[in-house]
């Protein structure tokens, strides 16, 4: 019988203690290794993590994808370069443009992950229970969350036209986007970059974060979009009249190349801003005004964050040619520190290379420094061709194609250098980008004065940038906004956001019409001034059939 | 010590060949001896005691002497018989086998009766219990593998056996040590696990399928209808496959050695480009590109036009592939006393993929001890121990197949010591032996560990209450650990570019890109079972009644360290065994590979009354109330019910003395199960990140990486089920019918959002999902002769329907209908697995002006060129656009069957089943995308080499494959169907007569040749159709839309089991 009660007690002891403790704490969920949204923004260090997401997506432009990729949002397939590996490639043939195409897409995607980003911090920073050391703590983040939702919104209303404008952070899935107006996106815009160039600091503690400038400048090219001539050329002015901080144009040597070593001494101001370890602030460079920021170690170590694709920005892999491939001229199909390893998916037309330098003169942006044009033959050129080691590789060498398409075209200084890191052509150029640099200030105040007719203004803002590079000045009665343009060829080739640009004017069917490579000249469509809305928004979108723009 | 166990095991094998000449020879004397002896013997009594399998006294058993006399046993099973010294005894019970036992002038006999061929008295397991199988009300399929003839076939892995079972799809595993994963009946969700849930002896089991010991199962019971499943709640929507391991069955200990040597292969190879066809195929991609070909200098690198001159060519499939045994050594010991019964057992599995380095090697120890203490209490303990060990990286077949077949693999004048990187010269093309360190493969300069080790045990107490006959009390805890540690280091050596001799010269110079990592992660769970049973008859009401609470925890961590630049330290000779001396040392930010903390609970109730009325009228029901951590507040509780009931109709007078039908039961089933197959912290909206740099400074970043969904909770199945079990003409033919249909509600979708919500997809419960479908099992035992010979057959059949009902309830375009959810991949009324995609007539060829000039952009640019696909406008509006796709196709498969035989000849036994998963019909089953298979443009790179099949070009123009530069500008998915038929498993194997083996002193002994994935019969263009795998296989590959699965492997075998 003692036996029969001991049974009952292990019976009693084992449902007993197992149920007696409750489920309902068993069953808790405790997040232990990550913050959870609703706690994970609550003082000021905590947002500068969450704005530093900002600069990752901006690091994205330049190191998202191998390809012609990169050179999207910097006009591929316009008038200023084109994809000369295949004369059938999408943008070389505008009837590929479609909305399944992937280029436009990642930009497009890019964006609404800004604006989230944008949209959580606005709403968090003006929750209560954050510890904000004085109101300019809080407002100069908010500044920054604000800069960048107006970046992103004034992106995507330059190429898309009118796209759904999400102004609060989401947190339940919706599925009924509609698409606002341009217009409306663009005023949405201007109001997030009216507050931040209020309250945006005039230089940031931190290396590379966004300054009021940067505001101004974008400020002043929505406000021309919204045909508020007065107010670009009020925000273009605080930018360059030194009211939102001391920014001038580079008119002397600075930084890293400024040595009397033999590569360096040779070369000049123009080429400093594109050195390696020159584009911010404390390096003496006063153009910069948002900087996508890449970084390796010395000896090409990683660092954190420093790099995303390939370990570098793919630029100088994208939009140089590559010369050390031409083994007819003895170069040994092995790139090297001086030359670079230039791949060509990308190629200037020939309106960039030849077109807008006719007659420059004096021009230093088209030196030979900044823009090498003359190759020379590799150690091991073949005796049969008549040429020797280090001859100039004449025109009449280059007979294929490919010759000129792929192996020899113009090398511009701003994509590449001679000198890489650890002597590691493929891996070594790892530079900063402009994502807005001063110059193009000037050109969007000249802008603004040539729509209100005040030409003479115009030429004096252009002059200031010619001045610097040492070009003859253009008399007012020249200005036209297709002066303004080429000068942005000139100046800003490869940096501005030319299919922005181009597709903000309306001129992205006319100046590819005109300007563009032969098969993108050929194929483009009046249609195409304004680029796709991605299928998977719309697919995805199952709550609201959005339209698409006209002819996609 | 690898190498002496190694060794020691093949000098075994050395053995076991030469034992098995000596066993032939002795054989042919041992029957030229057979002889009878007339001689007379006295009677004497002889006393025992009849049991069975698991102990228990089978009372009524008649035993019948040689010589003349019978007895039965009494209710005790003991019986008492006279008879002469010399008789032999003939045992007989309904439901067992005959057994016969020679006398020898014993006078005590204990004999142990097997249970009959027929399984209508096997034991079949159901959860948190056992049922005869003629008891079974749910749809249960049981697969013995213990003493059958799939026991010889090289299985690596635990699901690879039940393949060819009906309504369970096994998919293939394709390297050392892989795991496959397992469908049962249809796919009811989505996008939430659809693996079943996996129970060893009776404990849901967490771990890695891999980690149980093939060589110790025994038996396999799998749950398919919900009723039966129902029992385990939550996680049992995707049915439920209980393992059983062996057991003790003889009281004589029993030893037994197994171990078999296998030879793998890859099912099938791709024929890639060489000589002169590789040669125009590069010729032809420069040339439609626009490039010039004028010379053949333009066509090849220089190295590759050495290396042309020179005629030699590297067959880079072969290059990577290596010769790949498999070994596998077992001993177990077993046995069983009155109180006691005991499996102990060891193994080694050692296997070598197809790839270059892959290896795998697995020791496991097992242990089972199971005792009575006293009548009404006994206790027990299983442990569970192996350790894996899948260290080495391979080469990536995505180079070996789009590698220029010109070129060097090794540096010129290194006497191939030195790996050529570049061996083409286009550094677009490394060395499948080097790696890519910036992408996806590892390589020669790589340090690969990837070893864990895992140890489970359970300890469980059985009380019968014997104040209350038939009521009975279990509780049992199951712990178990895994650790696993996992590194990789990269090191200066695979940055050296080897086409540059001053890299080769001074390969210290990339100290400072040298970087590494190692983690170390621990899973510790473990669940508890408290069940109350009742099993009791009054008169011809039989009933059985369970009650139980169980309680689960799981949790995992890792933590991983990361260090890079070892300028510093000089060398990295020390690899990721020294992290500390690299420059930089971080430890990564969260992430599902990086630093992680996981945890999540289970609590569970159980009922069930298991009734029937003199084995003819049987009814079933249970009920389970389940709780998940995962879920959201408010959530995490749900009801799982289930119902069942079965009529024998055999029983009934009026069939009971039908020689035509032995049995005959019908049944129904109903009830409802859960799907708890999402990631804990699913629903809170969490912050993830990484760096990013200012200026030259690190700084981390956070940001909202997902969206909450608040209310999560389970998915919903409901199934009805009707089946019929058979047995026919002497049990000649038996086998069951099962007919279901299920309906899944509350899906747990990932669901992409619009990209303006910032988010790319939400966990959602949403939509509804039908499955219907049949199953059909027949056994049957064809020929039957007096001298010997049995062919015995298995055939199984069965077919899937699966049907989306709702989703969204959105109708945005107002047509009256429900809106398809496109960018899903979503469709209505449709099948999961849709082909959303363009509907393409062939190849525009140049005659097809009609056609370019119809299609063009509205500046009237051509679109459409001479090579591409020729997509037709389907509505009709003139031009090519979105809306002109449709479902073209499905990825879920037509129909699945499975022919088996087993031939028996005196000792030999042949065995062999045939699998095959049919697609086609009006709905084009089973196509997948094909990219690379079917594009020559699908790697990309104009120097890549491709399949030797044709493509388009200009005066050669294909009808069936674009051109080499086919930009694919609609991103369509080049689709082609995967039906193929295979030869799965084949076995040879000769036991050897008793007459040898009592020479031998040995009770059996057996050798066998067997085979799996032996021959496939398909049209797919690349690698393996059961995967679906393309050219190109593991990745290399950024196109997401690739499947680049390896390739699958056929294994032929040889082994021996030996016991004493």
């Amino acid at each position: 019988m003692k036996s029969y009660k001991n049974i009952l007690t292990i019976i009693a002891a084992g449902s007993v203690l197992f149920t007696a403790c409750k489920d309902d704490k068993f069953l808790k969920e405790d997040l232990k290794d990550r913050l959870s949204v609703e706690s994970a923004y609550k003082n000021k260090a905590q947002f500068d993590g969450l704005s530093a997401t900002f600069y990752k997506d901006l690091q994205l432009l330049y190191s998202a994808a191998d390809g012609p990729h990169e050179a999207w949002v910097l006009g591929l397939g316009t008038d200023v370069c084109f994809d000369p590996r295949d004369n059938s490639a999408k943008y070389n043939n505008w009837g590929l443009v479609n909305s399944i195409e992937t280029y436009s897409a990642d930009f497009f995607n890019l964006q609404y992950d800004i604006i989230k980003i944008a949209n959580v911090l606005i709403d968090a920073a003006n929750k209560p229970g954050v510890l904000w050391v004085n109101e300019a703590e809080k407002t100069s983040t908010l500044a920054e969350g604000r800069f960048f939702r107006g970046f992103a919104y004034r992106n995507l209303a330059n190429a898309y036209g009118g796209v759904p404008l999400v102004t609060e952070p989401v947190n339940e899935p919706k599925v009924d986007y509609q698409r606002a107006s341009r217009e409306e996106c663009w005023t949405f815009a201007k109001a997030d970059l009216e507050y931040a160039r209020t309250y945006l600091p005039l230089l940031a503690t931190v290396n590379g974060r966004v300054a009021r400038a940067a505001a101004d400048h974008f400020l002043a090219e929505v406000n021309i979009s919204l045909k508020d001539y007065d107010g670009a050329i009020a925000a273009a002015t605080r930018v360059i009249n030194g009211t939102d901080g001391a920014y001038a144009l580079v008119n002397a040597r600075f930084g890293a190349r400024n040595t009397t070593a033999a590569l360096d001494v040779n070369k000049d101001y123009y080429y400093d801003l594109f050195a390696m370890g020159n584009q911010l602030r404390q390096t003496g460079n006063t153009e910069g005004l948002l900087i996508a920021q890449f970084e390796v170690g010395p000896t090409g170590a990683v660092i954190p964050g420093g790099t995303i694709t390939f370990n570098r920005p793919l630029i100088e892999r994208m939009m140089w040619s590559q010369p050390w491939a031409l083994i007819k001229a003895g170069y040994p199909n092995v790139a090297s520190d001086t030359s670079g390893r230039g791949v060509a998916f990308v190629r200037q037309t020939n309106y960039t290379n030849y077109t807008i330098w006719k007659n420059s003169g004096t021009d230093i942006r088209n030196n030979e420094i900044n823009i090498k044009r003359k190759f020379y033959f590799g150690p091991t050129v073949a005796a049969s061709t008549g040429f020797k080691p280090k001859d100039l590789i004449p025109k009449s060498f280059l007979t294929s194609r490919d010759d000129t398409m792929l192996y020899v075209f113009p090398n511009w200084a701003k994509f590449g250098t001679d000198k890489h890191i650890n002597a590691v052509p493929d891996n070594g150029y790892v530079r900063d980008f402009y994502v807005a640099r001063l110059p193009e200030t000037y050109f969007l105040r000249a802008e603004a004065y040539l729509a209100k007719g005040d030409r003479a203004s115009a030429a004096a803002d252009l002059n200031v940038v010619r001045a610097r590079a040492k070009a003859a000045p253009v008399a007012a009665g020249d200005v036209t906004i297709d002066y303004i343009l080429d000068e942005r060829a000139r100046e800003l080739y490869g940096e501005e956001f030319r299919m922005l640009t181009l597709a903000r004017l309306g001129l992205v069917y006319d100046r590819t019409r005109r300007f563009g490579y032969e098969t993108s000249a050929a194929s483009v469509s009046a249609n195409n001034n304004l680029l796709p809305i991605p299928q998977t928004a719309i697919d995805r979108n199952v709550g609201f059939k959005i339209i698409n723009n006209p002819g996609y | 010590m690898k190498n002496r166990l190694i060794y020691s095991c093949s000098s075994m094998l050395r053995t076991g060949k030469i034992v098995l000449t000596a066993f032939v020879l002795l054989l042919l004397c041992a029957v030229s001896q057979v002889s009878s002896a007339a001689v007379n013997h006295a009677p004497i009594t002889i006393t025992g005691k009849v049991t069975d399998n698991t102990g228990l006294a089978l009372i009524g058993v008649s035993i019948r002497s040689s010589a003349g006399p019978a007895a039965t046993t009494d209710s005790k099973g003991s019986y008492t018989l006279r008879t002469e010294d010399n008789a032999t005894l003939t045992f007989s019970y309904i439901g067992y086998a005959n057994q016969e036992v020679k006398v020898n002038g014993r006078t005590t006999i204990n004999v142990q009766l097997l249970e009959n061929a027929s399984q209508l008295n096997d034991v079949v397991v159901v959860g948190y219990g056992t049922q005869k199988r003629k008891d079974v009300t749910g749809a249960v399929t049981s697969i013995r593998l213990e003493d059958s003839p799939k026991a010889t076939v090289p299985f690596v892995n635990a699901l690879e056996a039940i393949q060819g079972t009906s309504g369970i799809n096994v998919g293939p595993s394709t390297s050392a040590g892989a795991s496959p994963n397992i469908v049962v009946r249809g796919q009811n969700s989505i996008n939430a696990n659809s693996s079943p849930l996996i129970v060893l002896d009776g404990v849901i089991f967490n771990g890695s399928i891999n980690e149980i010991n093939m060589n110790d199962i025994a038996s396999y019971d799998i749950l398919k209808d919900a009723s039966a499943a129902a029992i385990y709640g939550s996680r049992s929507a995707n049915g439920v496959v209980l393992i059983t391991t062996k057991r003790g069955r003889t009281e004589k200990p029993s030893i037994n050695f197994s171990s078999y040597y296998g030879i793998q292969s890859a099912t099938r190879i791709p024929e890639m480009r060489t000589g002169e066809d590789f040669l125009q195929w590069r010729r032809d991609n420069l040339s439609i590109r626009g490039q010039d070909i004028s010379d053949i200098t333009k066509v090849l690198s220089p190295l590759e036009l050495k290396s042309y001159n020179e005629g030699h060519y590297i067959d880079w499939l072969d290059e990577v592939m290596q010769y790949a045994p498999i070994q596998n050594y077992q001993l177990s010991v077993s046995g069983r006393t009155d109180k006691t019964n005991y499996y102990f057992s060891g193994g080694l599995l050692d296997q070598k993929g197809i790839l270059y380095n892959d290896k795998f090697k697995k020791p496991n120890f097992t242990i089972k001890l199971e005792n009575n203490i006293t009548d009404w209490l006994s206790f027990g303990a299983n442990g569970y121990y192996s350790s894996q060990d899948f260290s080495g990286a391979s080469p990536g077949l995505y180079m070996a197949t789009y590698s220029s077949p010109l070129g060097y693999k090794y540096v010129e004048g290194t006497n191939d010591q030195l790996l050529q990187r570049y061996p083409s010269g286009n550094t677009s093309l490394y060395n499948p032996f080097w790696g890519n360190n910036t992408s996806l493969t590892q390589g020669f300069y790589d340090d690969n560990l990837e070893k864990s080790n895992n140890i489970r045990g359970t300890g469980f107490i059985n009380v019968k209450v014997p104040f209350i006959p038939g009521l009975n009390y279990r509780f049992d805890v199951t712990g178990a650990r895994k650790n696993s540690t996992d590194a990789y280091f990269h090191h200066e050596g695979g940055e050296v570019n080897t086409l540059i001799p001053s890299d080769i010269a001074n390969p210290n110079q990339f100290l400072s890109r040298a970087s590494g990592y190692m983690a170390t992660a621990a899973e510790n769970s473990w669940l508890i079972n408290s069940l109350l049973s009742y099993t009791r008859s009054f008169g011809k009401h039989n009933i059985d009644v369970l009650a139980g609470y169980t309680r689960d925890n799981y949790n995992y961590q890792r933590l991983r360290a990361d260090a890079s630049d070892f300028s510093r330290a000089g060398t990295t000779e020390l690899g990721y065994n020294a992290l500390y001396l690299g420059v930089t040392q971080t430890i990564p930010v969260q992430s599902s590979t990086n630093t992680i903390i996981n945890e999540y609970q289970n609590v569970g109730y159980i009922g069930r009354i298991n009734y029937n009325y003199a084995q003819k009228y049987y009814a079933t029901l249970n009920i389970r109330r389940d709780g998940n951590s995962a879920f959201a507040e408010d959530h995490k509780f749900g009801w799982f019910p289930g119902g069942s009931i079965a009529w024998a109709i055999s029983e009934e007078d009026f069939l009971k003395k039908s020689s035509f039908v032995n049995y005959l039961k019908v049944r129904a089933s109903y009830g409802k199960t859960g799907n708890q197959g999402i990631n804990p912290y699913a629903t809170q909206a969490v912050s993830s990140g990484g760096f990013v740099v200012f200026g030259t400074t690190s700084t981390p970043y956070s940001n909202p990486s997902t969206l909450a969904n608040k209310t999560l909770s389970w998915e919903k199945t409901v199934a009805l089920n009707l089946g019929v079990d058979f047995s026919l003409f002497g049990e000649r033919l038996s086998g069951n019918v099962d007919v279901y249909k299920s309906k899944t509600t509350d899906q747990l979708l990932t669901r992409f959002v619009p990209i303006f919500t910032g988010y790319n997809s939400v966990n959602a419960n949403l939509g509804e999902v039908q499955n219907k479908g049949i199953e059909l099992t027949l056994r049957s035992v064809n020929m039957k002769t007096a001298g010997g010979f049995t062919w015995e057959s298995g055939y199984s059949f069965w077919l899937n329907r699966n049907k989306l009902v709702h989703l969204t309830g959105l109708d945005v375009n107002n047509d009256g209908k429900e809106d398809d959810d496109v960018a899903n991949s979503l469709f209505i009324g449709k099948s999961l697995g849709a082909n959303y995609d363009y509907t393409v007539d062939g190849i525009v060829q140049s005659t097809d002006t009609e056609y370019m000039n119809k299609y063009r952009s509205l500046t009237g640019t051509q679109i459409f060129f001479p090579g591409d696909l020729k997509i037709r406008d389907l509505n009709g509006d003139g031009a090519i656009t979105p809306d002109d796709r449709s479902v073209i196709s499905y990825a879920k498969e037509n129909f699945n069957m499975n022919l088996s035989n087993t031939f028996s000849y005196k000792n030999f036994q042949l065995f062999f089943s045939i699998n095959g998963i049919f697609g086609g019909g009006k709905n084009n089953f089973f196509s997948s995308t094909n990219l690379r298979g079917l594009s020559p443009n699908g790697s990309t790179l104009s120097s890549a080499n491709w399949l030797n099949k044709e493509y388009w070009m200009p005066g050669r123009e294909s009808q069936t494959t674009v051109r080499p530069n086919y930009n694919n500008s609609y991103g369509y998915g080049f689709y082609q169907s995967r039906t193929f038929a295979r030869l799965q498993n084949a076995s040879l194997s000769y036991n050897f007569p008793k007459s040898v083996l009592e020479k031998l002193k040995v009770t059996n002994l057996k050798v066998f040749v067997s085979g799996t994935n032996l021959f496939t019969a398909t049209g797919w263009t690349g690698l393996d159709p059961a995967n679906g795998a393309q050219i190109g296989g593991n990745g290399g590959s950024s196109n997401t839309s690739v499947n680049t699965s390896q390739p699958l492997m056929r294994t032929v075998s040889f082994g021996v089991n030996l016991g004493l």
